[in-house]
């Protein structure tokens, strides 16, 4: 495949020398690509426990209670077992993950009454269920990348089909579906996903799904611009005499040509879909309880004033994964302009 | 479908456009843009296309393939008969097995006509996809550029279209439009963005392998000199419409059509050096400006009040015929 071409290495060269979109597109990037290993870095599951002279990998399986001497057959508590008396016995030890804390653990037992304030166990404080607030926040983290690359994948997709399609083919075509488009984008967009939720349960692929109802169309017209200009090229025109059949120029003539906007457009589409699902769960219409979530712990220390650090710590969070994505996207941008270009 | 023209033996030509009408529709309104064009090719004939700018010639040769243009292109009347078989009556796939295979076509742009991001190789290659063939692809390839003069093979084959000069890309065209033997070659100005040595050397190579492989060749160019240099016959477009028709000697010693005539005139050559160049004066009327007279009137040197009325179709000797009143 030649899809790097000159034109696209000089971009990518010219991306690389825009420093402030670079670093921040390997830090996001590093960031993410930690937090897929969420479960490893922070957990309250251990890595090995020896318990009676014997190892467990908690961390990859699963044992019941009843082996570290519990009654029932449900999942041990490794919270509680590591406090049990039956525990602190001579020869028993448990080696941690470096942040022991699961998003989804209440500690109920601790001193005072949740939220808890930062301390030397909870980094970042306790939110109002008792739960580790930094590793919500790294799995929110994690959640809302994984839900706007998804997002963003998808609308790409369905944004490049139709608009595509519409600019390939011209005429009544063109007109029908952009008439559609115009009513599509008029419905209101926070009620179909009340309504959807409401119907269904709201779940990660419910919100997707209804999230990219609507996330294509901006880029639905980028697109057909592109094949609109592009499709009346000579090379377009070589391959129709060639006896090339439509799927072919349409996919391999124009579409690598009319990438520009996709790319350009990508930074953004994520920039929009984290802002999305961080609003509709800050609302409540979002993704389920007990799910972690930035909008969730924003509308927690919405209602909790007097514990600053819920609030505080999401609110640095979501900007600096929004000015970062923001960033890239500049440089993408900037990358592709072609005035820009040195040559 | 069998022609119905039973003068000469139909089966003599390899391309017989007839009538051909072809329009857009802009806004609503029908633009017409060419107007009942025909003419006939044989077997091994280069037959050239000549006209200003905007007469109509690429819609013409495009549509030769069956290709409108778009968004809008309509066919008003008249077919093309390649083979004896109406082009716009095949279908979807057996109108893409004939383009690139049993006609092909070079475009003017050599730089517009390549795809800037798949290498030559791949781009060679690829035409041989859609169609069905058991010759060896890569043999081929390599037996063409050796043909047009392109011996590099590796590193061309290589190469991304703006790594290459203008001439060697139109070399690639035209080895390109080779590749499955065609009966038909369609050149749409194949030299005009070429230097004029280049030119040459494009222009020998084609003529060269028309006759080596009894390829019929329609050469569209708005060089005249070119024409004179290598068509056996030639067709001369004006704002839609053949004006005339005729073979090449007859046509550049005599020609009828006062259009014609300026274009004769208008070459610049060595014997009437320092005498001044006539131009024709004015410009082709834009489509949809038409006169429903003769459409060369107002730039005609001998039109008089007759001209008002749509000019009427005269023979010259077998072959030739023109459209003209006088």
């Amino acid at each position: 495949m030649a899809v790097f071409s000159k034109l696209s290495k000089d971009r990518f060269r010219r991306f690389r020398m825009i420093k402030r979109a670079w670093y921040s597109f390997i830090i996001l990037s590093a960031l993410f690509v930690l937090s897929l290993f969420a479960e490893l870095l922070c957990n309250d599951r251990p890595y090995i426990i020896s318990f009676n002279d014997k190892l467990y990998f908690p961390i990859f399986k699963f044992y019941p209670e009843k082996e570290f001497g519990g009654k029932y057959f449900t999942e041990a508590d490794y919270v509680s077992l590591r406090n049990s008396d039956l525990f602190k016995k001579e020869g028993n030890w448990m080696l941690l993950p470096p942040i022991p804390h699961s998003p989804l653990h209440s500690y109920i037992d601790l001193e005072g009454t949740p939220p808890h304030p930062p301390s030397a166990m909870h980094w970042l404080g306790t939110d109002a269920s008792a739960r580790d607030v930094f590793a919500r926040l790294l799995y929110g983290f994690r959640i809302c990348m994984l839900f706007s690359l998804i997002l963003a994948g998808i609308a790409t997709l369905f944004g490049i089909l139709i608009g595509g399609v519409q600019g390939y083919f011209g005429g009544v075509i063109d007109l029908v579906v952009q008439r559609m488009i115009e009513i599509w984008s008029s419905l209101p967009f926070l009620y179909v996903v009340i309504l959807v939720g409401t119907i269904y349960s709201r779940s990660f692929m419910i919100l997707i799904l209804v999230l990219s109802l609507f996330q294509w169309i901006g880029l639905s017209y980028y697109m057909r611009g592109e094949f609109l200009k592009i499709r009346n090229l000579n090379y377009v025109k070589v391959a129709k005499t060639m006896g090339m059949p439509s799927s072919h120029i349409l996919f391999r003539q124009i579409l690598p040509n009319g990438l520009t906007p996709v790319i350009t457009l990508l930074p953004f589409q994520i920039i929009g879909g984290i802002g999305a699902l961080t609003a509709l769960d800050f609302l409540g219409f979002g993704l389920q309880p007990p799910t972690p979530s930035w909008g969730e712990l924003l509308s927690q220390g919405l209602n909790n004033l007097f514990a600053p650090w819920l609030a505080v710590s999401t609110v640095v969070c979501l900007f600096t994964t929004l000015l970062l994505a923001t960033f890239i996207g500049e440089g993408v941008r900037e990358a592709f302009d072609p005035r820009a270009s040195t040559d | 479908m069998k022609s119905t023209d039973s003068e000469i033996g139909t089966d003599d030509y390899l391309l017989q456009v007839q009538d051909l009408s072809i329009g857009v529709e802009q806004s609503q309104k029908l633009l017409q843009l060419t107007d009942r064009v025909s003419f006939k090719l044989k077997k091994g004939e280069i037959h050239g296309l000549i006209g200003e700018s905007g007469c109509g010639k690429s819609i013409s040769s495009l549509a030769i393939m069956g290709i409108l243009p778009q968004p809008g292109g309509k066919l008003l009347s008249g077919k093309v008969l390649f083979k004896n078989e109406d082009i716009f009556c095949l279908d979807k796939t057996s109108l893409n097995s004939l383009r690139g295979n049993k006609i092909s076509m070079i475009f003017q742009e050599p730089f517009a006509a390549m795809n800037p991001l798949i290498r030559i190789g791949e781009q060679m290659l690829e035409n041989f996809d859609y169609h069905q063939t058991k010759i060896d692809r890569h043999q081929k390839i390599r037996e063409l550029l050796n043909e047009v003069g392109l011996t590099d093979h590796a590193r061309i084959l290589q190469s991304y279209p703006h790594e290459l000069s203008g001439g060697m890309l139109q070399r690639i065209m035209i080895a390109m439009s080779l590749l499955l033997d065609p009966d038909l070659l369609i050149a749409d100005e194949p030299t005009t963005a070429l230097d004029v040595t280049v030119q040459a050397q494009i222009m020998s190579l084609i003529v060269r392998l028309c006759k080596e492989r009894k390829m019929s060749v329609l050469l569209i160019s708005h060089n005249i000199s070119l024409m004179a240099q290598y068509a056996d016959s030639i067709s001369v477009m004006y704002a839609g419409q053949i004006v005339e028709t005729n073979e090449i000697s007859a046509f550049l010693t005599d020609a009828s059509h006062p259009y014609s005539r300026g274009l004769i005139q208008a070459i610049p050559t060595l014997d009437k050096a320092g005498d001044k160049i006539i131009p024709i004066s004015g410009q082709v009327p834009e489509p949809g400006k038409f006169s429903t007279g003769c459409r060369f009137m107002e730039r005609c040197p001998v039109s008089a009040a007759i001209c008002s009325n749509p000019p009427p179709e005269k023979n010259i000797g077998d072959l030739g015929h023109y459209r003209c009143h006088y």
